[in-house]
């Protein structure tokens, strides 16, 4: 029973600090919330099982330290990913403005084939509320890119989010006969160890 | 430095100390003097400016004049933001009893990193900093607070205050190579699940306080680590990390590889040996007191000065008496029911229920059994005879409340589907700190397999690192040092090894040992001419102290502390030693590290 499953997606969570990966992933996984959450160092991952068009499909969903300096070690689990969803902060503009910055990480470390979800976290929080819908809509649009706002504390959205994206992920699956292998169990689950070679060798100033 | 004589505050017997914080609860109480020395903070502070201990105790009231007192004037540094963000999110893991406002105590902390960034405007902040100070925070004195974690900075924790991580990174690749000279089965299983020990980013990079579930466990963890080079830290993942063989054999028959990472992460659940109940059952202890070994008791039973000379005749260590007069006094916790285990992380309303599925924390926690697969084979016993009959101890909570402080991070990651998952190890504190003194003697940052000195550069904390203060860069150089990332760790050209049989692994080991001579070889003048450029004789003089400390370590087959026979004399033994040889190997360089095991090439 716990092994059963039609797919297995690696997704991958990234954003600024503090904009609420960490709760979006513990609302997804656990149906919780709490104000007291930890900062995330490095990466850690949980994982949820959905039902979607009637296969199971399992989510491995990987949280990422939201400072910059850990860009480079977030990025070695960038290349396994089939989905990265951006998540910016709807009451700090900078964390929105900065998704373009986010946007270069994915580029530059992801797979080409990679789908990409855009979230606008702490939905609840109205009033303080600054980066406007209309606005975010327009830049996803812009980049053909999905886009959703979401409260990880009311849990508005969550599972709209994911469900888009994993959704997302196993229509392009199924679309590429190939791919089907990547449902089967740890042929994705690894961190890229190509991509965190060249990552490694090239990081490191001479 | 004569067993039992007193000594000057200025002269610590490191090795008496080391084997002090490998008795169950380490230093207790006696932790507040012991730490500010081992970071060369003057401990005279601490006894003129701080009479009553009970001030290092936060209370409503010493945080209000806390936060009263003006913040320095400095220019603000550019990662305050950053701390902002972090300290906001402090003291969710050790929440501390008897203040009524987390933000009053996330404030006074915010306050206290800002300072340290200001006064040090070169260092750049990194998240889980703040989990690193937060321990100092509750541990010590509000005097101290600054100067410590000023010295903690710049001489331990510097290589990851830099501009990147890749110092931190480094010491992943040092612990991969570590884990594969004390297994290679087991870290070629791990390596097939990624490419270095990720797993265990945080615990070098936050001196496992962002993990370690209780202050008193974390504070034990900090007298074993603060007593070592810096490089300990490696040895200590490892020696965690081996502890959960079991637990990834397990995963493997399981085919759920891809879960090692959610595995290793989080840790076992960490035990003082002391805690295993005597009388009553470890359910039957409350947690009331979160960090009970701080200091409610002010342990004036330590000479001054604060070094227990004692401890270097053997035993019953100072902090002793204190920790079971205390132990004594928290005997009224005991009577709680394990549910409020959840009282003390009631700051977070999640429970790790799914992860403990097969393994209720209740249940964990009353376990009479010593749990044969702690690491207890590895350690022998006569280091803990002396202070293994004290039944009851300050830090009883901590087992049971274990669970529940971790929620927050660990929060099982599959809890919706209870995937089969090995129950957590349990692990004494004590044999995992000795198991990590055994592989630093086995496998020595000098050990060709390691060769510590072919990834750290010379501007390491791990290889600047001293006993003494005057061999230490001095304040402003260290700070200067995070300014130089290529002298802090060395350019990476190794391909790592894919997945490879086990003959084919052996073959690339000794592979790449020769790689290593060789980039060595290729190495050496420019990080000279670095050397010479910056500091010569200082950089030169750190990394030969250490180097002659490790070679002589490795030579006595026996890391001080890690042996009860060699502790009486071996401390100022080797220090002896490390003196001769520094003389004879002041042209070595920092080749004295494989120098001196494997003959240099």
């Amino acid at each position: 029973m716990p092994d059963g499953y039609d797919y297995l997606f690696k997704l991958l969570l990234i954003g600024d600090s503090g904009v609420g990966k960490s709760c979006l992933l513990l609302r997804f996984a656990e149906d919780a919330f709490t104000d007291t959450y930890l900062s995330t160092i490095g990466v850690d991952f949980k994982i949820r099982t959905i039902e979607l068009d009637g296969r199971t499909v399992k989510l491995q969903i990987w949280d990422t330290a939201g400072q910059e300096r850990f860009r480079t070690i977030a990025a070695a689990y960038y290349r396994g990913a089939h989905g990265i969803i951006m998540v910016y902060d709807v009451t700090d503009a900078e964390t929105f403005s900065n998704v373009k910055g986010w946007m270069q990480e994915i580029e530059r470390y992801a797979s080409e084939t990679v789908k990409k979800l855009i979230i606008g976290n702490k939905s609840d929080l109205v009033e303080k509320k600054v980066v406007e819908y209309s606005v975010a809509k327009e830049f996803a649009d812009s980049l053909s890119i999905p886009f959703i706002e979401t409260s990880a504390k009311n849990s508005t959205n969550v599972e709209e989010a994911f469900t888009m994206m994993a959704k997302t992920v196993k229509d392009d699956v199924d679309s590429q006969p190939d791919e089907s292998s990547d449902s089967k169990k740890n042929s994705s689950v690894t961190p890229g160890r190509s991509l965190n070679q060249e990552e490694e060798s090239g990081g490191c100033a001479c | 430095m004569e067993d039992g004589a007193p000594q000057r505050p200025e002269v610590l017997d490191w090795q008496a100390l080391r084997t002090l914080s490998l008795q169950p609860y380490g230093f207790g109480e006696e932790r507040v003097r012991i730490w500010p020395q081992l970071v060369h903070v003057d401990p005279r502070q601490v006894q003129d400016k701080h009479e009553a201990t009970d001030d290092s105790v936060w209370s409503d009231t010493t945080l209000e004049q806390a936060l009263q007192e003006s913040v320095p004037e400095e220019n603000p540094h550019a990662d305050e933001r950053q701390i902002g963000l972090d300290t906001d999110r402090s003291f969710v893991l050790y929440p501390v009893e008897g203040v009524s406002s987390r933000e009053k105590l996330q404030t006074a902390l915010n306050r206290l990193i800002v300072s340290v960034f200001r006064r040090r405007p070169r260092l750049h902040y990194f998240q889980g900093y703040h989990d690193i100070v937060s321990v100092i925070f509750l541990t010590l004195p509000k005097e101290l607070h600054l100067p410590v974690t000023e010295k903690l900075s710049l001489h331990r924790v510097r290589d990851s205050m830099g501009a990147n991580l890749d110092p931190v990174v480094g010491l992943l690749r040092v612990l991969k190579k570590l884990l594969h000279l004390a297994d290679e089965n087991f870290a070629a299983t791990i390596d097939s699940t990624a490419p270095l020990p990720y797993f265990a980013l945080s615990n070098l990079l936050t001196l496992f306080s962002h993990d370690v579930p209780t202050l008193p466990l974390i504070q034990h963890i900090f007298d074993y680590l603060l007593t070592r080079p810096p490089i300990a830290v490696v040895y200590l993942a490892a020696a965690l990390t081996l502890a959960r063989r079991e637990e990834v054999r397990v995963l493997e028959e399981e085919g759920e590889e891809g879960m090692m990472h959610s595995l290793l992460t989080a840790l076992p659940t960490l035990y003082e040996e002391g805690d295993e109940p005597a009388v009553t059952p470890k359910t039957e202890e409350s947690d009331d007191p979160a960090y009970p070994v701080k200091t409610e008791d002010p342990a004036s039973t330590i000479p001054e000065g604060g070094s227990p000379a004692n401890a270097a005749t053997a035993d019953p260590p100072p902090g002793s008496e204190a920790a079971d007069a205390q132990g004594i006094a928290e005997d009224p916790e005991e009577g709680s029911q394990p549910e409020d285990a959840s009282a003390v992380g009631a700051a977070e309303p999640i429970i790790d229920a799914p992860a403990s599925d097969d393994a209720p924390p209740p249940g964990e926690a009353e376990a009479e059994d010593f749990d044969a697969r702690s690491v207890d084979s590895t350690s022998p016993p006569d280091t803990t005879v002396d202070v293994k009959g004290e039944p009851s101890q300050p830090s009883l909570p901590e087992a049971e409340t274990e669970d529940e402080k971790r929620a927050p991070r660990t929060a099982s990651p599959e809890p919706l589907e209870h995937e089969p998952r090995p129950q957590r190890a349990r692990l004494s504190v004590t044999a995992l700190l000795r198991h990590a003194d055994e592989l630093f003697t086995l496998y020595p940052p000098s050990h060709p397999g390691i060769a510590l000195t072919s990834i750290m550069g010379p501007q390491s904390a791990m290889l600047t690192w001293s006993e003494r203060a005057s061999e230490l860069p001095n304040d402003d150089e260290a700070e200067f040092m995070v300014t130089r990332p290529e002298l802090i760790v060395l350019p990476y050209v190794e391909r790592e090894e894919a997945d490879v049989g086990e003959g084919e692994k052996e073959r690339r080991h000794r592979e790449k040992e020769k790689e290593e001579r060789r980039r060595r070889k290729l190495r050496k003048p420019r990080r000279l001419t670095d050397i010479v450029v910056q500091r010569k004789t200082m950089v030169a003089g750190a990394v030969l102290v250490l180097g002659v400390a490790m070679a002589v370590y490795g030579l006595n087959g026996g890391m001080p502390g890690a042996n009860g026979h060699h502790r009486h004399g071996f401390g100022k033994e080797w220090k002896k030693v490390g003196r001769l040889l520094g003389g004879v190997f002041m042209g070595a360089g920092g080749r004295v590290f494989e120098g001196i095991r494997r003959g240099l090439e």
